[in-house]
Order: C-alpha cells, then sequence, then structure tokens
C-alpha cells in the first residue's frame, strides 16, 4: 500500500533561547506570598490585589475532572515559576530592546511584520511586554491598543478594565482560569469606538524564554458598535526537558453589528501544557471569527467559546491542529446559542501522526430563546498512520423546536481515488499526495493574511514519498 | 431497588453537560415467567453496562434456539407476570436466524427490564426485531453482542415511548468481515427520558457498522443519543457510519446528541452526521396547502418514520401487522 510521508513540523526557527540574564523571577509554586510578590511589582490597585488572592483560594478549592481529557500528570504546580521579568521595562521602539530580546523577535519575523503590515504590535517575553506600539494613524482614530497593565492605572480605561476583567471568563470557570486569576501578567488591551473599521490587523506576540515557567498573559478587547477589528496572535517557546505552561486568558466583547476576526498560530514547544481559555460575547448582529492553528505543545486543553447573546449575531470557526509524536492535543471549539436568529459555523480539521492524539471535543447549546437559530459542524480528520489517534466527540443541546442544526464528521487516510484523480491529469503521486494534505489544511491558511498564511504553510513541510508496500 | 449509572459513554466530556451517562432509580425486577436459569448467561459486554447488568444477575436467562423460521416472542407484562426477562442466543456457524421480541403493557407507572444477548459464530447470520410499546412507564433494554467472523447482525428497533426508555446496544466486532446494521425508529414523549447509548468496537479488519436513528420528539421529553464506533488498532479496511435525524415536535421537548468517533487505526472510514430540528418550511407548506393541519403533518412524518423502519422488518406477519397497527 502506497503511504504518505509526511514531515515533522520544522521547530528550528522556534528552538532557540538565551540565558535569562538579570531577570527577575519569584519562586517556585503557588503561595499568598508569591502572589502577593507579583501584585506588588505590578503596583496593582486595591481591587486586583484582592481578586488574586480570592482567585488562589479558588484554584486551591477547586479539582480538575478526571474522567475526560489528556493527562497532565506531567505538571507539577510547585516546579513552576509563575512570574518571570526581563531586565527591560517596555518601549515602543525596537531600537530601544535589549539585543537578546530584539534579536529573538526579529528571527522570529515580528519587527518586519510590523513594518510591512501590521497597525500595531505588542511582544511580550516570559511574564512582561517589552515592546507594544500602534501605528499614529490608527490612535487618531481612537483605538486604544495598550498593555493590559497600564489600561488598568490609566484614569480613561481603569473602571472599563474593573467592569470587565474575568467577567466573562470568571475564575469559577475552572482550576486554570482561577491559577491565571491569580498570577495574571502582561497581555493587551484593545478598544475600538464605534464606527471605526481597522482594516489592518492589530497582533501580540507571545514568547516564554525561561525555562519551567510559566506564561499568563491576559487579552481583553471591547469592540464597540459598527466596528471592525483583525487580531492576531501567535507563540512560540524554545524546548526544554522539564515542563513549561501556559495558561492565558481571552475576553472578546463584540459590539452591535461589529464583526472581530481573532486569529491563533499557536506554536509552543513541545514540553508545554496549554491550558488557555478564550471567550467571545456577542451583541445583536455581530460576528465572531475564530481562525485556529494548533501546531504546538506537549499537551493541549484549547476551546475558544461563543456566546451569541443578541438577535442576529454570528459565529465563525476555522481551525486546523496537527498533532505529532509526543503530543496529546484536545481542540475544538463551544458556542451557545441564546438570542433568536443567530447562527454558527464551524469548520475543523485535524492531522496526527506518528503518534500524536487529537481529539476534537465542542459543544453546540440552544437556549429555548434562540428561535430561528442554524447551527453547522463540519469536522474531518486524517490518519497518517496506526500509531496515532484521533477522535471526534462532538455534543449538542438544542432546547427548543424552532431551530437547525447539522453536524458532520468524517475520519480516515488520504483517498486513493483522489490520489488517482490529479495522476490521471498528469500529476506525479507524491506531488499528487502533498497536494491533497495542503489542500486539507487549506481552510485555515486561506483566512490567514498572505503572510501568516506562508508561516503556517512553512510549519507544515510535507515530504512525499511513495513507497510500494 | 438501586441508584445505579447506565448508559456510560467510552470517552467522556465535559461534566455539566450532563450527557457522559444515566443515573437511575431501578426498580426491584423479577422474573417475567418462571423457567430459564442463570447458568445460560453468557459473559459479554452489554450497551447499560456492569451496574445495570449486577441488578438482573439473579434474574434468569432463557435460551432462545433456532426453530428454522422467525422465532416470534410477545411479552406482555400483566400484573400477574415479573417486570424482568433475559434471552440469550448463541449461533453456530453458518447458522441464520431471525428473531422478533414485542415488548407491551396496559399497565401504567412501573418499570421493566429486557436485556438480550447474542453472540455469533463464524458465518452466522441474526436479525433481532424488537417492537416497544410500553405506554407510560420506564422501560430498560440492554443489548449486548459479539461477532465472529463474516457474521451479520441485523437489528432493528421500532420504539413507541409515552414515559421513559433506556435502550443500550454493545456490539462487539472481533471477526474480520463482520457486519452490524442497526435502524432505529421512535416517537418519544410524555415527561420522562428518551435514552439511548450504542457502542460499537470494531476490532477485525474489514469490518462493517452502519447506525441509523430516526425519530420524533413530543411533550417534555428528554432525549439524549450517544453513539461510539471505536475503531481498534488493527481494524484495517474497517467502515462506520452513524447517521441521525431528529424532528422535533413540540417546543418543550430536549434533543442532546453525541455523535463519537473514536479511531486508532490509519486505514479506515468512519462517518457520522446529525439532523435536528423542525420540519423543512416547504415540505410543511405542502402539505398544508393539500388542507393538511401543522399537527396532522408531524403526525404524518412521525408515522412515516417509523414504516420506514417497520418496511425493512423480514418476517411477512409481523411486519404486516405492524403496519396495519399504525
Amino acid at each position: 500500500m502506497k503511504k504518505t510521508q509526511v514531515g515533522d513540523i520544522d521547530r528550528s526557527l522556534y528552538d532557540f533561547r538565551y540565558e535569562e540574564k538579570d531577570s527577575y523571577r519569584v519562586e517556585n509554586g503557588l503561595t499568598p506570598e508569591i502572589v502577593n510578590e507579583i501584585s506588588d511589582k505590578k503596583n496593582d490597585p486595591e481591587w486586583m490585589r484582592k481578586f488574586r488572592l480570592s482567585c488562589l483560594d479558588i484554584y486551591n478549592k477547586s479539582r480538575m475532572a478526571d474522567n475526560w481529557g489528556p493527562s497532565i500528570e506531567g505538571l507539577d504546580m510547585d516546579n513552576i515559576v509563575t512570574y518571570v521579568k526581563p531586565n527591560t521595562n517596555m518601549k515602543d521602539d525596537w531600537k530601544n530592546v535589549p539585543d537578546d530580546i530584539k534579536n529573538t523577535f526579529e528571527k522570529l519575523g515580528i519587527p518586519q511584520a510590523e513594518r510591512e503590515s501590521l497597525a500595531g504590535v505588542g511582544a511580550q517575553y516570559d511574564s512582561e511586554l517589552v515592546y507594544h506600539n500602534v501605528k499614529k494613524e490608527v490612535a487618531e482614530q481612537g483605538v486604544v491598543y495598550t498593555d493590559l497593565e497600564s489600561a488598568m492605572h490609566d484614569e480613561r480605561y481603569a473602571k472599563m478594565i474593573e467592569e470587565h476583567f474575568m467577567k466573562l471568563v470568571p475564575p469559577t470557570d475552572h482550576k486554570f482560569a482561577a491559577l491565571h486569576g491569580a498570577v495574571w501578567s502582561g497581555g493587551s488591551f484593545v478598544y475600538v469606538p464605534e464606527g471605526v473599521h481597522l482594516e489592518i490587523p492589530l497582533q501580540s506576540y507571545f514568547r516564554l524564554n525561561a525555562k519551567g515557567a510559566g506564561q499568563f498573559e491576559h487579552t481583553l478587547i471591547i469592540v464597540s458598535d459598527n466596528a471592525y477589528l483583525h487580531f492576531i496572535e501567535g507563540c512560540s517557546a524554545p524546548k526544554y526537558n522539564v515542563a513549561n505552561l501556559h495558561a492565558g486568558c481571552v475576553e472578546l466583547f463584540v459590539g452591535k453589528n461589529s464583526k472581530l476576526r481573532y486569529s491563533t498560530i499557536e506554536n509552543w514547544s513541545k514540553n508545554m501544557y496549554n491550558l488557555n481559555t478564550k471567550r467571545a460575547i456577542v451583541d445583536e448582529g455581530g460576528t465572531i471569527e475564530w481562525v485556529s492553528g494548533s501546531f504546538g505543545s506537549h499537551v493541549s486543553y484549547l476551546y475558544p467559546m461563543s456566546i451569541l447573546n443578541g438577535k442576529g449575531s454570528r459565529c465563525e470557526f476555522t481551525g486546523i491542529t496537527f498533532a505529532g509524536a509526543g503530543q496529546n492535543l484536545d481542540t475544538g471549539t463551544k458556542v451557545v446559542h441564546n438570542a433568536p436568529e443567530t447562527s454558527s459555523y464551524v469548520n475543523t480539521k485535524s492531522i496526527s501522526k506518528s503518534g500524536g492524539i487529537s481529539t476534537f471535543r465542542s459543544e453546540v447549546i440552544v437556549n429555548p430563546n434562540a428561535k430561528g437559530t442554524k447551527s453547522s459542524v463540519s469536522c474531518e480528520s486524517l490518519m497518517l498512520d496506526s500509531a496515532s489517534r484521533s477522535d471526534t466527540i462532538p455534543a449538542i443541546d438544542v432546547r427548543t423546536a424552532d431551530a437547525d442544526v447539522g453536524h458532520e464528521a468524517k475520519i480516515g487516510r488520504i483517498s486513493d481515488d483522489a490520489v488517482f484523480y490529479l495522476m490521471s491529469r498528469g500529476i506525479s503521486e507524491a506531488e499528487a499526495r502533498a497536494m491533497i494534505v495542503r489542500g486539507f489544511a487549506d481552510n485555515v491558511s486561506k483566512e490567514l493574511p498572505l503572510e501568516y498564511a506562508v508561516e503556517m504553510n512553512n510549519l507544515i513541510r510535507l515530504e512525499m514519498v511513495g513507497t510500494v508496500g | 431497588m438501586s441508584n445505579i449509572t447506565i448508559n456510560s459513554l467510552p470517552a467522556q466530556t465535559w461534566n455539566r453537560l450532563d450527557i457522559n451517562s444515566a443515573v437511575v432509580d431501578t426498580a426491584e425486577f423479577t422474573p417475567y415467567c418462571d423457567g430459564g436459569s442463570t447458568d445460560n448467561d453468557i459473559d459479554i459486554k452489554t450497551g447499560m453496562g456492569e451496574e445495570f447488568n449486577s441488578e438482573l444477575s439473579s434474574v434468569p436467562v432463557f435460551k432462545i434456539e433456532n426453530s428454522g423460521k422467525a422465532v416470534v416472542n410477545d411479552y406482555i407484562f400483566t400484573d400477574n407476570t415479573g417486570n424482568a426477562r433475559r434471552d440469550s442466543i448463541s449461533l453456530s456457524k453458518g447458522e441464520s436466524m431471525i428473531y422478533v421480541q414485542k415488548f407491551n403493557t396496559e399497565l401504567s407507572l412501573g418499570a421493566f427490564a429486557v436485556q438480550t444477548k447474542i453472540i455469533l459464530d463464524d458465518n452466522a447470520s441474526f436479525t433481532l426485531v424488537q417492537i416497544q410499546k410500553m405506554g407510560a412507564n420506564t422501560f430498560y433494554n440492554d443489548i449486548g453482542a459479539e461477532l465472529g467472523k463474516e457474521s451479520q447482525f441485523r437489528l432493528i428497533q421500532i420504539i413507541l415511548s409515552d414515559d421513559s426508555t433506556y435502550t443500550g446496544v454493545r456490539v462487539t466486532q472481533n471477526g474480520d468481515n463482520s457486519d452490524f446494521d442497526s435502524t432505529v425508529a421512535y416517537k418519544a414523549g410524555g415527561d420522562g427520558k428518551f435514552d439511548i447509548n450504542y457502542i460499537v468496537d470494531q476490532y477485525g479488519k474489514n469490518t462493517n457498522c452502519n447506525i441509523i436513528s430516526n425519530g420524533v420528539l413530543y411533550g417534555n421529553v428528554v432525549k439524549t443519543f450517544r453513539g461510539t464506533i471505536d475503531f481498534k488498532e488493527g481494524a484495517s479496511g474497517s467502515k462506520g457510519a452513524e447517521n441521525e435525524d431528529v424532528l422535533l415536535m413540540d417546543d418543550t421537548v430536549r434533543n442532546k446528541t453525541i455523535p463519537i468517533i473514536l479511531c486508532h487505526e490509519e486505514d479506515v472510514e468512519g462517518t457520522h452526521g446529525a439532523t435536528i430540528g423542525k420540519i423543512d418550511e416547504e415540505e410543511l407548506f405542502y402539505m398544508q396547502s393539500r388542507g393538511i393541519g401543522e399537527k396532522a403533518v408531524y403526525a404524518l412524518l412521525a408515522d412515516a418514520r417509523i414504516a420506514a423502519a417497520a418496511s425493512k422488518i423480514p418476517d411477512a406477519e409481523t411486519r404486516d401487522a405492524f403496519l396495519a397497527s399504525l
């Protein structure tokens, strides 16, 4: 039987590191003293300090479910450093960023992307933002793109932050939401005023350089009515032989008739435990679009959630997950239809190879008041060998008769008929198989700006070899 | 009476969805009639799981013999019968059998249980038809089957439920080229639960599994359909498909569906699809323009789904009698 050989993700671009020079780190583990130390370092307002400590309490009392999901046995919180501050403050000019950090982001292409195609960039290194800038003409439209901590101390935005921070993802949501609430650091605040359409994306990039550390950035985006924003986030880390942890949080508020596209290329190293929480709430006529590429991490729990809370609101989720050797990636999405005439469309793909485990997990809930709802979920999985696993676990809960909900899933290998069809058009077998696998991932790459689509395709390097078996 | 967990998913998900399993307070189970023996029990997995199997363990098992023509058993539960019945069927190499079970009662607000265990040797072929009209009662229906090489198991379930029905089916396809085909058609309403759990473990090479579930929900029923197709490592060349189509008649019903595919083998084809909702508007308009009211349209469609499943019953007498009763 002809087999398809697919090269593993090429991580050499990302697997470099710099020595922690003169950085500040708290001790390993998680105690009220450590949480207070972080709060002191950040000069938190009193409400935030209390909030952090209450989250620690919730974290200590919560437990992970033991009947579903990948094991996180290898994650020992006593050995995780929750705060590492590089020896620099945040700059708005790359020239002023320390060389090793600047070189890190140069290698990752961030300054170049900023020059060529972005309206603003935030770059986080370990626990702190080291660079943040927004183009003048964007700021002049009233768009706010700044680090969350500065916004929290800025009297123009402080109240807004307090009213929204961890209201959409409360610390009681799950154990690692509580952990995030206790030790969060860094992350961005974006505010798009009413009627503003930002045609060029904003981007945040998260780099975790420190060994045995955690990154807990918080992204808060408020898009007012009749506005548009495309926000891109990327992340990576060098590989170590000890665990790193990412427990970030993203909260998105989409106003009436507004549209927010949130794109992510996740490429954490294979020692990373990625326990991330992302949630959007959408008002009347609004749209949230998720574009999600998951390529990294040792273990991932990632289910961006959309709450369609206004009449006619919409959600689109497009995702791809690539699970290779040593990876157990449990990803998917959740949608709650909580108003009439709402609609959701989910289209995901996954590839498993070399013993990788990919699980698509989803929930679609249609509440009794969500009359006239339409929802469609489609997931397709490609298995490239029998050492790997691919599981599909989609749940649907419909609580009104006035809804149309459909779901379909498919799992298998590359179709011999499709290969034959292409070969009959003069294409070699190796190229035919390559085309099919590239096309399989096309649902995400075509939704990204060109530069990011190129990066994503570079992450999946393909070697097609036909063997006679 | 016991509080037990039944119909558990082999791969579970978020607990707050309350979809991983069902927890029930069972009744005391007494044998439907005299006869049978617990020695006839077969040690195989069933859809409802171990706890339910233990609940019934003292109920004698009747070994159903192949008579050469369709075996039809009409289980009519009355005040003079017990409320639990267990059957076992073992077919030898190449044997073929049709078995019809009809479950009926005029009683109300009781609990009844049946369990059917099946072992098919190589090349055996078995068709099980179940017709359930248990009115306003709680009905537990548990099935387990193990399939040998090139054996075929065909299951047709027709369920008319006005209260709570729990159905669990577990099929283990050990043999290469074995085939499992299931059609479930139901009309479920009332104030209870309608809880189905299908698990198909495909171990052998070139095994085939096809599950179709079509039904209508009305009243205040809460329905949960769990369908798991599990391609084990080594099941190369296998195919599995499940398809669910649910029509929701009343706004007070609740439908939960979780069609799962688990895969540890590259060379397989697995598909599942689910469609949930109301009648197509054009279809409704067409019928109404012919003078048929909306409620009558739904009733017609419900009967049509049941009739479509019933038309597959291989025993002509059973089929014709049931279709005439619709």
